[in-house]
């Protein structure tokens, strides 16, 4: 889930660097996460005109201007570019979606255990590749 | 029990953070001074090396060089060290600010080992601004005002002679003139007049009259006598009238041969006046001077204008602003509490040496990217002495109010001119071998308007023309530039940035003017005499051609027509004479008419 946050936001924002960290220390599948971002990216690409009007929409919000501006001069906090339309819009878009990309995951992950790697463990090609140095070395990076 | 690795995993972000930092952050920046300030200057910026620290926060950049964009093999200025020192504090906030940094060793117009031109500059061909296009109008007038004013060969063309065409046209029409009094001479039958008048004075002298028959054949042969006489009398009316038309044609003939020469005379000191005209010392010095200053106020105007465009200062300021680019962003901004522009340089200590090589020191202050919040003016002040040599400059760019405005006020004293490049005259280089200059300059630009002057006095001059030409012009030219030691020049500057204007005024135009009047006099009087021997062989052998052609054919008429008159005359005499005889002998006893006043003139 956090690779579609670093997927769909601008790579160059530092909350993007706290999100790889926070996947490399934490016990999450790399190979699943570097699938997301850049299947998100893709997406990305195609939604930063809607990104773009997300965030100017909320950045020139008159009640959350003093948030803004509180956050604005909050040290560190400007390296994150949140006052930028389309970093504030794309990231609001993620974390939006984080829930119901969750649950979709979580279901989507179950499907595919059941029905797709259960048919494909029985195949020899799947069983030579299980037992090959790569695969063994991704599973304990992993 | 150690988990090693989850460690090395953990760690191997860490170290590549490092390692990244440590190994390719300074090449990074690198790449991005040179990246931007190509995409700035529009030529190649190049680093020597940059070396950051984390820890002290600071900069060292080395080797700088910026490519001139209109001279690709010389750099417009090179730095040797750059050191910058960032405040701790402001980074928090992603503000880049340096209190002091020193720039060390600037020097300009410096050669490249290799062309610094950018590929698409190549391809892409920028339109040329009004001054230069004002520049090379200029110079282009002086020097072909000279080359055509000194063309003997345009000068005499037949085309350009109003003497040589007068007697083209007078040719065709003096021809035909001829050739009609040829024929009207011809077409008169004084011969068949003449021998009619001798054979009836015969036939009368041979004829007796005795009788009746003898009267009436003095009265048959006194009709036919008045016959005669009738057609002499038209016959002479006749030559007359054609004697008188022919004088008055061959008058307006030679009144035209007159036109030819008056017309041969005024050409001559047309084609003289147009090189007195076309030598104006103006427009020498113009030629001479113009394009050179004015190539530099271009320089100087060109970067106000981008100094302006990169700091949000210029005209792109007033207009509305783009789009934010849709892949980009646009960055909304809020009130901050700290006063720090994203990027300022407070102070920087400037050390360097000019083209001529005078070392000089200064500093820079208040550069940039929000001169309103930092209220103060950029100001470059820089001052150097070495012997005779001394130089002070004080420039301010001031974009802290809604019109921008720059002054630059410099005074150099003991400027080395050798080796300065001037314009060309009869495709002639003109440069300067030696000499010393001083120059002072006080130019203030207020919004888009300009104003000022700049003031260059040079002193132990040395001019050289590279290959030099052998003709009068040149050498004239060349004899006064021997002399000329000394020089002022004065350009009054005015108009907008857009549409700069110059005033010229030298004292080399007097030197000029002075030291060539004798020279040009004497050349003149020259150029006279060869105008004059060209303009006669062209001209003159027409006129002598056309002179020849009237002559011969109207002597020849006139000739033909006096004898004619002289022989019908005769004839006459003759024929009265019989007429008399006749009247008294033929007729005598008789009536016969009274003839007394029959060739009495009317």
């Amino acid at each position: 889930m956090r690779w579609a946050i670093i997927g769909l936001t601008p790579k160059g924002s530092l909350h993007n660097a706290i999100v790889v960290l926070f996947i490399f220390f934490l016990p999450v599948n790399k190979s699943a996460s570097l699938v997301a971002a850049a299947l998100f990216s893709l997406i990305a690409y195609l939604m930063d005109p809607m990104f773009n009007r997300v965030g100017e929409f909320l950045l020139t919000l008159s009640p959350l201007h003093g948030f803004w501006t509180a956050l604005y001069n909050t040290p560190v906090v400007p390296w994150t570019r949140f006052n930028n339309t389309l970093v504030l819009g794309s990231l609001t878009v993620a974390l939006a979606l984080f829930v119901p990309i969750f649950v979709g995951s979580v279901w989507a992950v179950t499907k595919y255990r059941e029905r797709v790697v259960a048919i494909a463990s029985k195949w020899k090609l799947f069983q030579i590749m299980k037992v090959s140095k790569i695969y063994l070395l991704y599973e304990k990076l992993s | 029990m150690i988990r090693w690795g989850r460690l090395a995993f953990l760690l191997t972000p860490l170290l590549l953070i490092w390692a990244g930092a440590h190994f390719f952050l300074d090449r990074g920046i690198r790449r991005a001074i040179e990246t931007a300030g190509s995409a700035a200057v529009g030529a190649r910026v190049d680093v020597a090396g940059v070396r950051t620290s984390f820890w002290r926060l600071s900069a060292t950049i080395s080797g700088l060089a910026v490519t001139d964009p209109d001279q690709p093999m010389t750099n417009l200025v090179e730095i040797g060290t750059l050191r910058l020192k960032l405040q701790l504090k402001p980074l928090f906030w992603k503000k880049f600010i340096v209190d002091r940094a020193e720039i060390l060793g600037i020097r300009t117009g410096t050669s490249r080992k290799s062309s610094g031109a950018l590929p698409q500059r190549t391809a892409k061909k920028e339109k040329p601004s009004a001054l230069t296009e004002t520049a090379k109008e200029l110079s282009g007038a002086a020097v072909a005002n000279l080359k055509d004013a000194y063309d003997p060969q345009k000068l005499v063309a037949p085309e350009n002679l109003a003497s040589y065409q007068k007697a083209l046209a007078e040719r065709d029409q003096l021809t035909q003139l001829a050739d009609k009094w040829k024929s009207r001479s011809q077409g008169l039958d004084v011969k068949g007049l003449s021998t009619r008048g001798q054979t009836f004075v015969d036939k009368v002298k041979n004829e007796k009259f005795s009788g009746v028959e003898g009267v009436a054949k003095a009265q048959l042969l006194l009709k036919e006598g008045q016959a005669l006489k009738s057609d002499l009398s038209t016959a002479q009316k006749e030559v007359k009238s054609l004697g008188s038309e022919l004088t008055t044609e061959v008058a307006s003939a030679k009144a035209a041969l007159k036109e030819i020469d008056r017309l041969r005379r005024q050409d001559i000191d047309k084609a003289v006046g147009q090189v007195k005209a076309g030598f104006s010392t103006e427009g020498l010095t113009k030629g001479l001077l113009g394009p050179v200053w004015f190539s530099k106020l271009e320089k100087l105007l060109g970067w106000v204008e981008k100094g302006r465009t990169l700091t949000g200062g210029g005209d792109d300021k007033k207009e509305a602003p783009p789009p934010p680019p849709v892949r980009e962003g646009r960055d909304v901004p809020f009130p901050f509490h700290h006063r720090w522009p994203a990027v300022h340089l407070g102070r920087a200590a400037l050390s360097g040496e000019t083209p001529g090589g005078l070392a000089y020191q200064g500093t820079l202050s208040d550069v940039g990217s929000d001169p309103a919040l930092i209220g103060k003016p950029t100001v470059l002040e820089l001052a150097g002495r070495s012997g005779e040599r001394a130089l002070n400059l004080l420039a301010t760019l001031d974009l802290t109010t809604k019109i921008p405005s720059e002054s630059l006020k410099t005074e150099y004293t003991g400027l080395p001119l050798a080796g300065m490049k001037l314009g060309s005259i009869n495709n002639s280089a003109v440069s300067i071998a030696g000499g010393r200059g001083t120059v002072k300059a006080n130019v203030v630009i207020r919004g888009p308007d300009l104003g000022g002057t700049i003031d260059l006095e040079g002193s132990a001059l040395k001019l050289e023309q590279s290959s030099p030409k052998t003709d009068r012009l040149s050498a004239a030219i060349r004899s006064v530039f021997e002399k000329l030691t000394q020089a002022q020049i004065s350009i009054g500057v005015s108009g907008t940035i857009k549409a700069p204007q110059f005033a010229l005024n030298s004292s080399i135009d007097n030197q000029l003017r002075g030291a060539m009047k004798g020279a040009m006099d004497q050349e003149i009087a020259k150029l006279r005499a060869d105008l004059e021997k060209q303009i006669n062989d062209m001209v003159g052998k027409e006129t002598e051609k056309l002179s020849a052609l009237v002559d011969k054919n109207a002597g020849a008429a006139l000739e033909k027509l006096n004898l004619g008159d002289k022989e019908l005359g005769d004839v006459e005499g003759k024929i009265k004479k019989t007429l008399d005889d006749l009247a008294e002998n033929g007729t005598k006893g008789l009536k016969i008419p009274n003839l007394k006043g029959l060739f009495r003139k009317k």
